[in-house]
């Protein structure tokens, strides 16, 4: 029992960082119908901002170690800017030009994007070529863990820090989107492009908060992987980036709810993989990936449209 | 106009100055020779009377525009290697000028937003042999002189010239009138080119290794003529077509007699060869059928999912030796004939890696047989037909179940025959060699190179292969260079290098049916005028 509820409480960790990841995925695609490949690599970009932002910058603000309070908001918004004005960027100049194209052409592209994402990260970050190390624990979040079962079920303050800004983040994301006249104005857009374009909705301008949003949050998801996993890798967008968008299409791509759902129900099903598969000698970490694939495979071959159905908007 | 003309002759006289000057790479005068030829085109651009229509102003605006790139470049590398601005030469700096005047003056005083005419001539039957056969001597010249030299400063200015030469008769509109000439005068072309192919490797008797690049781009250009089946023909995207690669590899290394895995055992590569092709087949339609359902973007990720779990399993599993890969894997033999030794014809010697080259001729030519007759048979048009759209061919009575599963079998079959060479060419077999980069790297040959159309897979797939062994230079920033250049080629010719005409009209059009309607919205304008 403790061991079950520790590959639980880990899944959900990890599966709130997919989840975080497949909201982009799945925003951009209600609206615009591309598969964005770069979104995973805006996530890679943006554990590395933190990074950057924890080694080279905050160490200059005088912040003394240990003000957690400050120093860890700090490194979101700077990580999100960064993430924010990359997604603008990507928008503006790889997809936008294309958007009439045949839908091979924005696909490319956006493999393209992801290559050169992922290559001016490992040749212009310092150390970059190698898998940089996030500080040690408790130098940027309180050490320390829940014990449960004597000792047998631990559950870190951070693995709960993760969580909740995950889920603050899902809460502000549906308020925003069900509650405001942009979010109203990005439902509309999903749900028919041109009716809302006779509207008056400026779609551009949408396209390109839905690429903003959608970046912020890879943003966060991104130092939060930094975080959990204490290093970071070049290459590590590529397989967050497939996660996500199978938590996105385990939620029914286009679905914002759905993707959340499906991101910690990916990260709960890959971590009792690890522990219970079977056949046995494809248990443990090496074969984690194999079985978020096979699980990708599995649902796009019996339930293409998600748990949820696909394309409906929050 | 008159602005443009007085300014541009400038230039022109300007260049020979350079010749005294102390700016080229290491003391050769290669780059000065070829903005002296740019420099000349632009003269002749603007001397010669060109048909009414042509777009002059901007075939100038493109060579100009070079001229600057070029010299540009060699000014930033002159610069680092002499270690400031002080060694640069006044030619540098003339022709710099000159050529941004040019470019300046192109853009400024002519008109270079008409949209390009394609010229439309016809002539005798021999003056069009001449021609033709001119034009390919010109290139031969220039491939050969590129593939051959290994000084990159080198490479990458005669590279740009012919970039910018080819733009600017595009511009123009002379391209096109070559294009047709060409397809008219298609034997007259292909013969040249297969027998210098053949010719090659006698040519290259000291240094084996652009013969080993050779063989291994044969060895591509026949995957990616299997992904065009897949992708180009019948509209399906795979992102995961490495995988058939990879798993053709890997069996051809396990049976073809790697010596640790199964004690010495040892399975003629002919019928390896054989056994795997109908495997392969097989593993095409298991790995197919799942995914009828599903298309476009959908099917992109399952394809890609695939070919994730395949690797990782390579990574994992015990028979593959995991990251290490299968290793010591013997050369080639059919029947007596050894491909790890030499062999003398004429008095000349064919290498190892000739002998393989040779193979992979064979195996390349089979499939460009096999694939262009059927592609003009019924079961090409239904490829075609379900890749426009698959409710129609279906309601049409194109069985498009078995017509996919197909497609996916003979993907398949091409990748692992071309795979199983690969691991014997190399001689070993590792999971980094089948990753995604490697699908998006085959992929991205056919769509280089121009989709559905055999000349341009291969010239795609000859490219990429190549262009990294001669940009050695940027060893670290090559992957970041195809990144760049895949945006590139998406945003201003995405039909590919050679597109087959239907391709060409498919993506010119918007809206197109490459892979599925386009998304909602009304036609773009701006693209469909083009």
């Amino acid at each position: 029992m403790p061991e079950l509820l520790q590959q639980l409480a880990n899944g959900t960790t990890k599966g709130a960082t997919y989840a975080l990841v497949a909201l982009g995925y799945t925003m951009v695609y209600g609206i615009i119908q591309l598969i964005n490949f770069a979104h995973g690599d805006v996530f890679m970009v943006g554990a590395f901002a933190g990074l950057f932002f924890i080694t080279y910058v905050l160490p200059h603000t005088g912040l003394a170690v240990g003000t957690y309070a400050v120093s860890l908001p700090l490194t979101f918004v700077f990580a999100m800017a960064v993430c924010a004005s990359l997604g603008v960027i990507l928008e503006r100049f790889a997809y936008r030009p294309l958007r009439n194209a045949p839908r091979l052409a924005p696909l490319i592209t956006a493999l393209g994007a992801s290559i050169v994402l992922e290559q001016s990260v490992r040749n212009f970050y310092p150390g970059g070529t190698r898998q940089p190390r996030f500080p040690p624990r408790g130098s940027l979040f309180p050490e320390g863990f829940f014990s449960f079962y004597n000792n047998r079920l631990r559950v870190p303050y951070l693995w709960m820090f993760i969580v909740a800004v995950a889920v603050v983040m899902m809460i502000g994301l549906l308020t925003f989107i069900g509650r405001t006249r942009l979010g109203k104005a990005m439902r509309a857009s999903a749900q028919d492009r041109d009716a809302a374009r006779l509207m008056g909705i400026d779609i551009d301008r949408i396209i390109m908060i839905t690429f903003i949003i959608g970046s912020s949050l890879a943003a966060i998801g991104g130092v939060l992987t930094g975080m959990y996993q204490r290093q970071v890798d070049f290459f590590m967008g590529f397989g967050a980036g497939l996660k996500a968008f199978t938590a996105a299409v385990l939620g029914g791509i286009g679905n914002i709810r759905g993707a959340m759902f499906g991101g910690f129900l990916l990260g709960m099903v890959e971590s009792l993989a690890v522990a219970y598969a079977y056949p046995r000698f494809m248990r443990g970490q090496s074969w984690q990936d194999v079985w978020a694939f096979v699980v990708l495979v599995l649902v796009l071959v019996f339930r293409p449209t998600g748990l949820f159905g696909e394309r409906v908007a929050v | 106009m008159a602005a443009a003309g007085s300014a541009l002759p400038w230039t022109v006289r300007l260049v020979p100055h350079f010749q005294g000057q102390r700016l080229s790479l290491a003391g050769i005068d290669g780059p000065r020779q070829f903005t002296l030829i740019l420099a000349a085109m632009v003269a002749v651009a603007i001397a010669v009377p060109l048909p009414p229509r042509a777009a002059r102003g901007q075939g100038i605006f493109a060579l100009a525009l070079g001229g600057v790139v070029i010299v540009g470049g060699n000014v930033a590398w002159e610069t680092k290697q002499g270690g400031g601005f002080g060694v640069l030469g006044l030619g540098i700096w003339l022709a710099l000028g000159g050529y941004a005047v040019a470019t300046f003056s192109a853009w400024k005083f002519m008109d270079v937003s008409r949209s390009p005419v394609p010229v439309e001539w016809e002539g005798p039957a021999l003056l069009e042999v001449a021609i033709v056969l001119a034009t390919l001597l010109v290139g031969f010249w220039a491939v050969y002189d590129l593939f051959l030299f290994d000084e990159a400063g080198i490479f990458l200015t005669l590279l740009a010239t012919g970039i910018v030469t080819g733009i600017a008769l595009n511009r123009v509109g002379f391209l096109p009138a070559f294009a047709t000439l060409f397809t008219k005068r298609r034997w007259v072309a292909l013969a040249p080119v297969f027998v210098l192919l053949l010719l090659f490797p006698l040519t290259q008797q000291t240094n084996q290794y652009p013969v080993r690049i050779l063989a291994s781009a044969a060895l591509f250009a026949a995957a990616a003529l299997g992904l065009n089946v897949v992708v180009g023909s019948a509209g399906l995207l795979d992102l995961g077509y490495i995988a058939f690669f990879g798993i053709g590899g890997y069996l051809a290394a396990i049976f073809g007699g790697h010596l640790n895995t199964v004690n010495n055992f040892h399975i003629p590569f002919g019928l390896v060869f054989l056994m795997s092709c109908s495997l392969a087949a097989f593993a095409g339609v298991v790995l197919g059928a799942p995914t009828l359902r599903l298309r476009g973007d959908y099917l992109a990720i399952v394809t890609l999912g695939f070919g994730e779990i395949v690797r990782r399993v390579m990574e994992n599993f015990n028979l593959t030796h995991g990251n290490v890969g299968v290793a010591d894997i013997p050369e080639l033999s059919l029947g007596s004939f050894q491909f790890r030794a030499s062999h003398a014809v004429f008095g000349r010697t064919i290498s190892s890696f000739a002998n393989y080259y040779y193979l992979e001729l064979l195996y390349l030519l089979a499939i460009v047989f096999v694939v262009s007759r059927v592609n003009r048979s019924r079961i090409g048009r239904a490829w075609v037909a379900i890749r426009e759209d698959e409710v129609a061919a279906s309601a049409m009575g194109v069985n498009t179940i078995a017509i996919k599963l197909l497609v996916f079998a003979v993907g398949a079959f091409f990748a692992w025959g071309a795979g199983s060479i690969f691991v014997h060419l190399n001689t070993n077999a590792t999971p980094d060699s089948f990753s995604f980069i490697e699908s998006v790297t085959v992929l991205a040959m056919v769509v280089l190179g121009g989709m559905g159309n055999l000349g341009g897979v291969v010239l795609g797939a000859v490219l990429l292969v190549v262009m990294p062994e001669k940009l050695r230079f940027f060893q670290e920033q090559r992957l970041l260079l195809f990144g760049a250049a895949l945006i590139i080629m998406m945003r201003f010719r995405p039909e590919g290098l050679i597109p087959s005409s239907r391709r060409r009209r498919e993506f010119r059009e918007g809206g197109g049916t490459a892979m599925g309607a386009a998304p909602g919205g009304p036609v773009d304008p701006s693209v469909a005028g083009r």
